[in-house]
């Protein structure tokens, strides 16, 4: 007889409950990600020695952490045993051979739960690129899919915030309409997505309908009426199927499906007016514990070895550094993050060492109850409130506390390094200047270490295509919030590229985190520094006779999205942007000065970082545009800029009226411009602006084009 | 009389004139307007690491912080003003002066400010978001102090410099001086109007 012998059943069981308590014994008492799926892996297309998985993380958030504190609503979503637990999908690009890796892991945050593009996002020389899902509102782009191991988006499953006895919470919701005409329903939508949360009842007396006829860029409603509860329904119709139509199905099991929320008008949608309903709703999400999904998905990528049932993490052992990275809505994730304190993890480490929130000048909405993080700061909707900028700093003006984006790391040595790049477009609808100069607009706020911050003048948002087209067609749209129905805007599409300073940007941050090496200095305008002005400055300023600019554009009604401060209601957190807002609509107590960058003599902006089409323009490039129809007619044209070619010779600007030189007057002839082109290029890359190879191929781009070619 | 009254007024005018004088071009010794005082904020140590001034008849040098980021509590990512260097003159008078600036942070002028303290108001004089290098020429009226600054946000990575020269000081006319030079223009343009009228 041997020991072997007498092991049966009983005998493993206890040996693997012991293992299994000493394995516990080990783990960190935080919570953290405990399984990952990997659901496909296949070869990256068009990159090789890459592959791309496909995959699902599953974590808790334990509601008794300290770290987990600042996440709005979490004693709402959790379990029994006090963990909140999520489902987050992931796409992971890796070198196929990871010996092969540099090192470097770039957390890249969905914008809109949308995929990552490749281009240019300098993959190729080891980098590992990980994304993974943070919007948790489960509707639209991040709607998730019924088989969870399909699809390419990045989706979050998070709990409803419940009560006590298991209802779900319910409260109201402002959700608006624009540019919609006609008999048929219309859907409600936030961004292009629809608003996530359903009615808690069908029952119209409890919701409020509103009209307004007019409103300005700087907040002044004109309200219609009140449509009668009796005239409205939450409901799908048609000419077929008319009022009051096919009614709404409110169960939260049909979501996402059911959504948008449909309304039905008695007597149509007017394009001419706005539509604005405030309803109790039900569903909301927590959605804050998605900011700490991203969080620890991102800590064990970077630092675990395997999850808790002996999966490998495909990565382990070969990050020496990180840095998250998101664009628009999700570099406002980024800032969001680093504000929550969310870049140490529960075990007390720093999440990631770097991070560059791109074209984004604000915080997203993304930790209060109801929360529409799809929003991009239209009328009534929050995404400025509180600190902004990097260095703690009075916010005296709202009566908020002195804070910083930074001041919950740099309690705890967590805050990464930063680089953050945006250009004009930013500045005129997206509230950016506010970061700048704080809530009083007269004082440059400094930056403090490891932050670097770049402008691109005169770009559109994201930046525009780039080349050296004098005459191109390309026009441009109004996005936003059924902003203008997606008509085309009065100026032609801003080609001015901000594509070249990200390739800068992207090579200086893998430097830095990698090898300590220094990015280029901060470039910005400043008010010190007198690039830094009123809008009425642009106004006063721009050049005259420009072709189809409406100059009524420069009136303070229609220029530029100043930050609102509004009055929530006693609910609402205006500091941290969390709790509840109960004043719906919100009133507007003060309005907070913006600045905007100077403009030359040709309506171009001065200061930030040398480009080299702002050197060597072809035309004004403006961050701003007007809406050429809809409810905002002749009003600035959200986020999207402009582009007002030049003549191409003094009589021809004569004969207009346009008092800009003339393509001639500046240049001569091609070769002329090609000099021009030549000498900005050697310029900025000079001063550490433009890397050698984007210098070379603007050059020759440049040579190639048509510009003053007879 | 009344002739006689003008030109009394009149030299009381160009007495008041004369008692505005251009009474400073120096930052020390006699002709430098009172005591240019030295200190700090926060706790930044005047050392070689927490910043340093000094001062010659024709020049100022302030060089602002660069401690680690002990150096200065709160500095990390501190409020303005916590951690500056400054050099302040207790006296009333429109300062003029030429200004040169140039920083060894790695992160360029953003984090590490020049300006000045007028009646202890700072104003921002550097280019957060502009060159490494910088410069150009100004004129203030203080009337209790003026005073220039550097701050060093996040006192780390490199220190700032400044230098002052061409200071030129003149002193703020008192409002009794106002009155006099007033009634003496009065009287001055008094007698040319009797003039004209016995012309």
């Amino acid at each position: 007889m041997n020991h072997r012998a007498f092991r049966g059943p009983g005998t493993r069981l206890v040996l693997t409950l012991m293992a299994a308590a000493c394995a516990a014994a080990t783990l960190p008492a935080q919570a953290r990600v405990t399984k990952i799926v990997i659901d496909s892996t296949v070869a990256t297309t068009g990159l090789t020695g890459y592959q791309t998985l496909r995959g699902r993380a599953f974590g808790e958030l334990d509601g008794a952490d300290v770290h987990n504190a600042v996440i709005n609503d979490l004693s709402l979503g959790l379990d029994p045993d006090g963990k909140l637990r999520y489902e987050a999908a992931f796409t992971l690009y890796k070198p196929t051979d990871m010996s092969q890796a540099s090192g470097l892991l770039w957390h890249d945050v969905p914008n809109r739960g949308g995929t990552i593009s490749f281009t240019g996002v300098g993959l190729g020389n080891g980098d590992v690129l990980l994304a993974s899902a943070w919007q948790g509102d489960n509707a639209g782009a991040t709607a998730v899919p019924t088989n969870h191991t399909t699809g390419s988006n990045h989706w979050l499953v998070v709990p409803m915030a419940k009560n006590a006895d298991g209802s779900l919470v319910t409260g109201n919701v402002l959700a608006r309409i624009v540019n919609r005409s006609g008999v048929a329903s219309q859907g409600l939508y936030i961004g292009g997505n629809p608003v996530p949360y359903l009615p808690a009842t069908l029952d119209t007396t409890q919701a409020t309908l509103t009209t307004h006829t007019h409103e300005t860029s700087d907040g002044v409603v004109t309200v219609g009426s009140v449509i009668p509860s009796t005239d409205w329904a939450y409901a799908t119709c048609s000419a077929a199927n008319p009022f009051p139509g096919t009614p709404q199905n409110i169960a939260t099991t049909a979501l996402p499906a059911s959504l948008p929320v449909q309304i039905c008008l008695k007597n149509g949608f007017d394009a001419n007016l706005l539509y604005q309903l405030v309803y109790p709703a039900k569903g909301a999400y927590v959605l804050g514990a998605g900011i700490a999904a991203f969080r620890d998905v991102g800590s064990f990528f970077k630092y675990s070895a395997t999850d808790d049932f002996g999966t490998a993490n495909p990565i382990a052992g070969k990050i020496t550094a990180s840095s998250m990275r998101g664009s628009s809505q999700s570099g406002n994730f980024t800032r969001q993050f680093i504000y929550m304190g969310m870049n140490q993890d529960e075990a007390g480490r720093m999440v990631h060492n770097g991070a560059w929130p791109q074209i984004a000048g604000r915080r997203v909405v993304a930790n209060m109850r109801w929360g529409q993080p799809d929003g991009v700061l239209e009328l009534y909707q929050t995404g400025s409130e509180g600190a902004q900028w990097w260095t703690d700093f009075p916010d005296a003006a709202r009566g908020n506390p002195t804070k910083s984006i930074f001041s919950r790391c740099n309690l705890n040595g967590t805050c990464p390094k930063v680089i953050e790049h945006f250009g004009s477009a930013e500045v005129y609808a997206l509230k950016m200047t506010m970061e700048w100069v704080g809530t009083s607009a007269n004082t440059d706020i400094p930056l403090t270490r490891n932050v670097r911050r770049y402008y691109v003048p005169s770009t559109t948002h994201g930046g525009g295509t780039g080349g050296f087209t004098h005459q191109p067609t390309t026009t441009a749209s109004c996005p936003g919030n059924n902003y203008n129905a997606g008509a085309a805007a009065t100026l032609l599409a801003n080609p001015m590229p901000s594509a070249q300073m990200v390739n800068v940007i992207r090579s200086a941050m893998r430097e830095w985190l990698l090898h300590g090496t220094l990015p280029p200095v901060s470039r910005y305008p400043t008010l010190a520094g007198g690039n830094l002005v009123d809008p009425a400055f642009i106004g006063a300023n721009f050049p005259a006779g420009v072709p189809g600019v409406d100059y009524n554009v420069f009136k303070t009604e229609n220029f530029m999205f100043p930050v609102f401060d509004y009055d929530w209601g006693p609910q609402f957190n205006k500091s941290d942007a969390t709790g509840v807002a109960t004043n719906l609509p919100p009133p507007i107590t003060r309005v907070i000065p913006m600045k905007v960058p100077r403009i030359d003599a040709d309506g171009n902006e001065m200061g930030g970082v040398p480009t080299v089409l702002n050197m060597a323009p072809l035309g004004t490039y403006t961050g701003w545009n007007i809406s050429n129809t809809g409810f905002h007619k002749g009003q600035v044209c959200n986020y999207v800029g402009g582009y007002i070619p030049f003549a191409k010779t003094l009589a021809e600007r004569q004969a207009t009226g346009d008092t800009r030189r003339s393509l001639q007057e500046r240049y001569v002839n091609h070769a002329g411009y090609v000099t021009a082109v030549t000498n900005a290029a050697n310029s900025a890359f000079a001063q550490g602006y433009l890397l050698a190879a984007d210098r070379d191929a603007l050059i020759a781009a440049a040579s190639a084009s048509t510009v003053l070619v007879p | 009389m009344l002739h006689t009254m003008n030109k009394t007024l009149t030299s009381l005018l160009l007495g008041a004139a004369c008692t505005v004088p251009a009474y400073a071009t120096d930052f020390v010794g006699a002709g430098a307007p009172g005591t240019l005082a030295i200190s700090t904020t926060g706790d930044l140590a005047l050392d070689a690491a927490g910043g340093s001034a000094s001062a010659t008849a024709s020049t100022l040098v302030l060089v602002g912080g660069d401690a680690d980021p002990t150096g200065c509590a709160g500095s990390n990512y501190s409020v303005l003003g916590l951690c500056q260097i400054q050099a302040v003159f207790t006296a009333p008078g429109n300062y003029g002066f030429s200004w040169g600036y140039t920083t060894a942070d790695g992160g360029g002028p953003a984090g590490d400010m020049f300006g000045v303290l007028v009646d202890g108001r700072a104003v921002t004089l550097s280019d957060l978001g502009g060159a490494v290098a910088q410069g150009g020429s100004v004129q203030f009226t203080a009337n209790t102090s003026f005073g220039w600054y550097v701050n060093c946000t996040d006192c780390t990575g490199g220190a700032a410099t400044a230098t002052i020269t061409g200071l030129s000081v003149t002193a703020v006319p008192e409002p009794a001086s106002w009155a006099l030079m007033l009634a003496g223009a009065c009287g001055v343009a008094g007698r040319a109007w009797r003039r004209r009228l016995t012309a």
